[in-house]
């Protein structure tokens, strides 16, 4: 079963919100939120991308970054807007208001493939790992195909991801924002 | 020499990423790291990855896998506090004739060891080209083996793609067996070149 890689849409304009959501709607599930409280609320692992408003006031990109981080760990974030702050902590992708449907899916369609391939580096590297440590248990062993298998789609989403976004998924963001 | 070659999904010569096995400091690993310099014959460009070793001891060892008037080297040398920038330029000055260019990393941070790498395979030429990685041992003394492992995938995913051949030193006697399985899956061939394994 396919993995469940949702979008979070965030933003204090509800017309934004209702934008994307019909944008974003057909390829991802979509959850949307028009305030901090609904924001927190909504992310959980199975949010991979959040969308972000910075019109909010009061809930800054650090501020999202802290939830994000203890309640969506692979989430990757798309700024919406320029942030008024020099300070704040660094989005992984950003987007002016007026960016074309075709960008902004293209860009969440990015993100989307960082995270997967940030969650399967992982699954990768805990199967190889147990594997090893079962090695001289006898008996079959199957988590090699899985191995085989993972390693297979890892290989297909490196390809379609530049230098800067695989060292981003698969070591974290230059200045430390996962 | 001869070697074990395990986990083999293709031949050596149609091996992009094969991880060597082999004491730290031997006879058997420099004939080993010759022999899969050369495996798709003496290659137009070495890049030649140094953490706790020197450029020019990995050009002395390297012998007949370098030819002098048409061989390129290539030496991404990563500085650390464990190792002087003297020790670095140990045994160089034209040594064989050879060309040689040298990129310092100042410390031991993948991204940057990475970028400088890919940096080396964006070439669209058709020369052939060969990565000596010495050591993934040096790096972990840095870094974990989850993260190891992350590189390694982005590292092994774009020689595959350049169309390079590389290999990756691991000292034999520097960790346990774990580890050499816990990472081969990430390699086409590994190879064990140790003569305590008779």
């Amino acid at each position: 079963m396919a993995p469940i890689q949702a979008v979070l849409v965030s933003s204090p304009d509800e017309d934004v919100v209702s934008s994307l959501t019909a944008t974003l709607r057909d390829r991802w599930p979509t959850r949307t939120a028009t305030s901090p409280d609904e924001t927190t609320r909504s992310l959980d692992e199975n949010v991979t991308v959040v969308v972000f408003d910075t019109a909010f006031e009061g809930l800054s990109l650090d501020d999202l970054a802290a939830m994000t981080t203890e309640q969506s760990p692979d989430a990757q974030v798309l700024q919406l807007g320029t942030s008024m702050d020099p300070n704040a902590g660094r989005a992984d992708a950003v987007l002016t208001h007026a960016a074309e449907t075709d960008t902004i899916c293209s860009t969440v369609d990015r993100l989307q493939r960082r995270a997967r391939y940030n969650r399967l580096l992982s699954r990768f590297y805990s199967l190889s790992r147990a594997r090893s440590e079962r090695a001289s248990e006898n008996g079959t062993d199957q988590s090699a195909q899985e191995i085989a298998d993972i390693k297979c789609e890892l290989d297909e989403l490196a390809a379609a991801l530049d230098d800067e976004d695989l060292f981003d998924a698969a070591l974290g963001s230059a200045d430390g924002v996962p | 020499m001869s070697f074990d070659v395990f986990d083999a999904d293709e031949s050596l010569e149609e091996a992009s990423n094969v991880l060597c096995i082999s004491p730290e400091i031997s006879t058997s690993k420099e004939e080993c790291c010759q022999e899969l310099l050369t495996r798709c014959g003496i290659p137009d460009r070495i890049v030649g990855v140094t953490v706790a070793s020197s450029p020019g001891g990995r050009m002395a060892e390297w012998g007949n896998a370098i030819n002098p008037m048409t061989t390129e080297l290539t030496f991404i040398d990563v500085s650390h506090g464990g190792r002087s920038a003297a020790m670095s330029a140990d045994g160089f000055g034209g040594q064989n004739g050879a060309l040689v260019d040298v990129v310092e990393v100042p410390e031991v941070d993948l991204r940057d060891i990475g970028k400088e790498i890919t940096n080396q395979l964006d070439s669209d030429s058709n020369e052939t080209v060969a990565v000596c990685i010495d050591s993934l041992t040096d790096l972990l003394q840095f870094e974990s083996e989850e993260t190891l492992s992350r590189f390694l995938h982005v590292l092994t995913t774009r020689v595959n793609e350049s169309g390079a051949a590389a290999h990756y030193h691991i000292d034999a006697h520097g960790h346990p067996e774990r580890v050499f399985e816990t990472l081969s899956p990430l390699f086409e061939a590994t190879v064990r070149a140790d003569p305590d394994l008779g």
